[in-house]
């Protein structure tokens, strides 16, 4: 027993330190579950009611209940739910009998697909605008950024897309006003439903990213390590690239990482303004459907992905900051 | 009423023949200055052969091709009605016999013969015969499907297969209006069927590819049986898009992107309806949706017929026109149904009279009441209407508050539907013997007006049990209705029409009952 203790001091740092992530990213989504099953539970009605009411009599309701196992007790089917999906088998879907792990795999697609390019164009552009524009604050060229900047983060997300769409797709007719993928098809093999939906994702996601790192420069090049740089006349570009940058970087990451958790869980007002068909919308419609086992994935799916990019951003932010990484 | 959900739950018995010829139809009210929206009763051109159609509805979480779900959404249910025929549909208020050929009740409306229509076949070419009607019939009423509602009258077990044309139904009690209920989204399927979502019809189009969620493909068939009655397919290729936004289905058609948008706002249609590239239409006024002031009559103050009547009277009907229907509606006269061939257009209007409804209440002892009106935004209507009423129960001392509920909760929670004191509600237009059925009486599915009279519940089996010519059953029709003109709980006080939105060059679109799952079988590209 003596030699366990050693063990365990014997471990890297870091394989505890994720370990110590992973365990409570488990336990993250163990809660998560329970609270989101909790809610719907709470919620009135349920899916047999959702999908009959008003539309079938008590009898067919009653019918409809029985089959879905919904007058078992809340918490005989959460320990169900539960003891399946521990055992990979997310359930099907209460609103239309399709596995959920399909459902789910088919809408995470499409957001995954609209989140990554859209955080394709954002990282660069974000980091490249605001280094640009904070290099050069003060100047013309930072306050044409800064007022641009600043008219895109006030307006909200449904204003930019409709003008984009009353003007690329109803006015111009290059673009289509709605993005949803033909009979067969998806937005992978029509990329040009993917256009609309991403300028209007970037515009404001942007606009934020572009106005943080520009700050983060400003105040990087204003510190001591700069100025003892330039001094020391080290080049310009290599005072940017190992002071200014990272300094400037840092700071964004854990906000870039939290725009991309968002963008891949699906984004509720670009998917419903565009008809997109995304993890967002079928949320919001499984919620509305009382389909809880629908809600419960997307949920998982969505709460996992926050986790782990929360996660990558700490560390992240640790490898970019030695001082984060001491404190760790 | 029914229940959309982000447009899904609708039971809209929309429009009659919404042809998408003209404008929609006139729908002045009360003597009020409104807006003139016309409609044409069928195409204006020569159909045209070829082309595809590209159409968008809602969808919804409950998409699916399951013919046993296929009317869980707009976009499934109009998809459903190009694979599967059924029994008949309803064209303004007659029926319009499709797979049967005719629908004939014995004398007490006990027994009801269905003969088979000949020469109809399925898509792969096999003949359908009256044992799949029956197989039809038995599984749409024996699994929870919205088609079970309506014939839950059936006995399927005495009904029987009399010869491979015809069938003998047996009701569980007399049902003269069966005929109804029979020509209510019947779809046909073959015997034996097993796979629900891949259940072949006997319908003008067969499905190519489908994806949930997103778009269905429909393909013309070449041998479809029911060419032989007129009509239809002329398209060859049919594309439905799920997209739940009215906004974004609207933006959809002025891009060109689709041809037909149906479920459009009426803000939209006002603001589109000089677009001299779009064509705002809507349904024939007997199938547009009546708004009500549901009143529970087991619940306090509505126990009491003062308190019923004054409500009834604080209504300012003309104003609810002009502000909630946009002017595009028209005032409705505390009963449902109006311009259908069974309401009574004798029930005279109740004027906005504040002085009496308050005058009422003094005299019931109800001098300070309060009321609280539980609505949602639904659908556009209701929670439009509760703001409006705040006001006007005012100049009649009523004092209203208004219990907003979030739209997905609003209809899912049916305990609390059925005993809410005080509610707004959207009656979608269905038959008026059918639907008076639905929500008054005893037997009601949704008796939202609570507890019936004895007197009720014996004017409704009356109606039911009478059997003869139209003129007949439209007597016992009326008398259920004088009852609840008098004595219900229901203020219905105007009437809103569903709209939709095409391409000028779309024509043949038929509403059949439905103006939001409008029909597509016959619809064409003009020049």
């Amino acid at each position: 027993m003596r030699g366990v203790p050693r063990l365990v001091r014997g471990v890297p740092r870091l394989l505890r330190r994720a370990l110590r992530a992973s365990a409570g990213a488990v336990g993250t989504l163990l809660a998560a579950s329970a609270l989101v099953f909790a809610t719907t539970a709470l919620a009135p009605g349920d899916a047999a009611t959702a999908r009959l009411a008003g539309r079938a009599g008590p009898e067919q309701i009653a019918v409809l209940r029985h089959q879905l196992g919904l007058d078992d007790p809340p918490w005989t089917r959460y320990l169900h739910w539960l003891w399946h999906a521990l055992h990979g088998d997310l359930g099907t879907s209460y609103a239309n009998g399709t596995p959920v792990s399909q459902l789910v795999a088919e809408r995470a697609g499409n957001s995954l697909l609209l989140g990554a390019v859209t955080a394709l164009l954002l990282v660069p552009l974000g980091v490249g605008l605001g280094l640009w524009a904070g290099l050069r604050a003060g100047r013309a060229a930072d306050r044409v950024v800064s007022l641009g900047t600043l008219t895109l983060v006030s307006l909200p997300e449904f204003v930019v897309g409709t003008l984009l769409v009353l003007l690329f797709a109803v006015g111009l007719g290059w673009l289509p006003a709605v993005s949803v993928p033909a009979a067969g098809q998806s937005p992978f093999t029509q990329p040009e439903l993917l256009v609309l939906p991403v300028l209007t994702l970037l515009s404001v996601s942007l606009a934020q990213n572009v106005r943080l790192v520009r700050s983060g420069v400003i105040e990087a090049a204003g510190s001591d390590a700069v100025l003892a740089a330039r001094l020391g006349g080290v080049p310009e570009h290599r005072v940017v690239l190992r002071w200014i940058l990272p300094a400037a970087v840092v700071p964004a990451v854990p906000v870039l990482a939290r725009y991309l958790a968002y963008l891949l869980g699906g984004t509720l007002v670009a998917e419903s303004l565009f008809g997109y068909p995304g993890l967002a919308t079928a949320l919001v419609n499984a919620t509305a459907s009382r389909d809880t086992p629908v809600v419960l994935g997307i949920a998982l799916l969505v709460a996992g992905l926050t986790v782990t990019l929360n996660l990558a951003a700490d560390a992240l932010a640790a490898l970019l900051n030695p001082a984060a990484r001491r404190a760790h | 009423m029914t229940f959309h959900q982000i447009d899904r739950r609708t039971l809209l018995r929309g429009a009659g023949a919404l042809m998408a010829g003209g404008l929609l139809a006139a729908c002045s009210s009360g003597g009020s200055s409104s807006p003139q929206l016309s409609t044409s009763a069928g195409p204006s051109v020569a159909p045209r052969k070829g082309g595809r159609l590209r159409a968008a509805f809602a969808g919804s979480a409950a998409e699916t091709t399951s013919v046993l779900q296929a009317t869980g959404s707009a976009v499934d249910y109009v998809r459903a009605r190009l694979i599967w025929d059924t029994l008949g549909e309803i064209d303004g208020s007659a029926t319009v016999w499709r797979l049967a050929e005719s629908v004939e009740p014995n004398t007490d409306a006990t027994r009801w013969t269905v003969r088979v229509r000949d020469g109809a076949t399925f898509s792969d070419g096999r003949k359908l015969t009256a044992e799949d009607v029956l197989f039809s019939l038995r599984t749409l009423a024996g699994n929870p499907t919205t088609q079970a509602g309506q014939l839950s009258g059936l006995d399927p077990v005495a009904s029987s297969v009399r010869d491979p044309r015809t069938l003998d139904l047996a009701l569980k009690a007399p049902d003269g209006f069966f005929d109804l209920a029979l020509a209510q989204s019947v779809f046909v399927f073959p015997a034996g069927t097993t796979d629900f979502e891949h259940a072949l019809g006997s319908g003008p189009f067969v499905l190519k590819s489908w994806t949930r969620g997103a778009s269905s493909l429909l393909t013309a068939r070449t041998d479809y049986w029911g060419a032989s009655l007129g009509g239809g397919p002329y398209l060859d290729e049919i594309e439905l898009a799920s997209v739940a936004d009215a906004g974004a289905r609207l933006n959809g058609v002025k891009a060109g992107q689709f041809d037909y948008a149906g479920g459009v706002s009426l803000t939209a249609a006002r603001a589109e309806a000089k677009n001299p590239d779009l064509r705002i239409v809507t349904a024939p006024q007997e199938l547009w949706s009546d708004l009500a002031l549901t009143m529970n009559l087991g619940a306090q103050p509505f126990t009491k017929p003062e308190a019923l009547q004054a409500v009834r009277y604080a209504i300012d009907r003309e104003a609810m026109v002009r502000t909630v229907t946009l002017g595009y509606g028209e005032v409705a006269d505390d009963a449902l149904g109006r311009h259908q061939s069974w309401y009574d257009t004798t029930l005279p209007r109740r004027a906005h009279d504040p002085e009496k409804a308050k005058k009422l209440l003094a005299d019931a002892g109800l001098g300070d009441v309060r009321l609280s009106v539980r609505t949602s935004d639904y659908e556009y209507g209701s929670l439009e209407s509760a703001t409006a009423f705040v006001q006007q129960a005012q100049a009649a001392g009523i004092a209203v508050t208004v219990d907003k509920i979030p739209a997905a909760d609003y209809y899912t929670d049916i305990k609390t539907l059925l005993s809410t004191p005080l509610q707004t509600n959207l009656y979608h237009a269905m038959p008026l013997p059918l639907q008076l059925s639905f929500f008054y009486g005893s037997k009601a599915s949704y008796p939202f007006t609570g507890p019936a009279s004895p007197t009720l519940d014996g004017l409704i089996a009356a109606m039911h049990t009478t059997v003869g010519n139209d003129a007949k059953r439209a007597k016992a029709v009326h008398d259920v209705q004088h009852h609840l003109y008098d004595l219900g709980g229901d203020a219905v006080f105007a009437r809103i029409p569903p709209v939709a939105a095409t391409k000028p060059s779309v024509q043949g679109v038929q509403a059949r009952g439905f103006f939001d799952y409008p029909c597509l079988r016959d619809a064409f590209l003009g020049s």
